[in-house]
């Protein structure tokens, strides 16, 4: 039973992320668009950044943001490990969190293990907080990163 | 407060069919998701789906910028 709440917290920790990642991007993508200099070039950059994006077709794993965020002219990753030391090691976390997401979610689990796909090898509730606590970590990174990246591009601060 | 209930009960659900009201731009499609009061200035944001369901596009959009139509 603890094992099956412990997939639960799993599963409901990289849903939320993904949440958060794909809020920020849109965010982002407004505050961008705000900055256009008439309301068919914001539309058509509304567009443009928002269609076929990674994170409607895959989970928020670190290349779904990166390749979201690189729309904008945002190198992402380097700025989060910039913005914060640890964020590398944060950034494998997450990288565990949504590997063990999918073989939970594919019911996948044993198969996954005798790949070696998947560290650590079980999960306990202090590792879903110790995830959660590092995905806390990364979003005020994140988000930080994102509204800075707005006055690069020489708007306002979004927030 | 009014205002802001005004608001939500003019907001745009999904399977709204919506026409851009932006001069210049001509989409048309359907909400398929609402995205919630994301917009820089707390606005509304919708996904819309323009063209077929198989073969469409879908991307977000200020719903200010999105009329109601009839389906």
């Amino acid at each position: 039973m603890t094992q099956q709440l412990n997939y639960a917290y799993t599963t409901l920790l990289a849903a939320r992320f993904q949440g958060f990642a794909r809020s920020l991007h849109t965010q982002t993508v407004n505050a961008v668009a705000f900055g256009a200099h008439s309301a068919p070039y914001r539309l058509l950059l509304q567009r443009s950044l928002t269609r076929h994006r990674a994170l409607e077709r895959h989970n928020a794993h670190p290349n779904s943001i990166a390749e979201d965020f690189a729309r904008l002219g945002l190198d992402i990753w380097t700025l989060a490990d910039q913005e914060r030391s640890g964020n590398d090691e944060r950034r494998k976390k997450l990288w565990a969190l949504i590997t063990w997401r999918n073989a939970i979610t594919h019911d996948d689990i044993e198969g996954k293990l005798k790949k070696g796909a998947l560290e650590p090898t079980t999960i306990s509730l202090g590792t879903c907080r110790s995830w959660r606590s590092a995905l806390n970590v990364l979003a005020t990174s994140l988000d930080t990163v994102a509204a800075d990246h707005c006055k690069t591009l020489g708007l306002p601060r979004p927030w | 407060m009014a205002h802001t209930q005004q608001a939500r009960r003019n907001s745009l659900k999904v399977g709204d069919h919506v026409v851009s009201n932006v001069p210049g731009v001509n989409w048309n499609g359907i909400v398929v998701e609402d995205r919630g009061d994301l917009g820089i200035d707390g606005g509304q944001i919708v996904m819309i789906r323009t063209g077929d369901e198989d073969e469409g596009e879908q991307f977000e959009i200020r719903a200010d910028d999105l009329d109601r139509v009839a389906a």
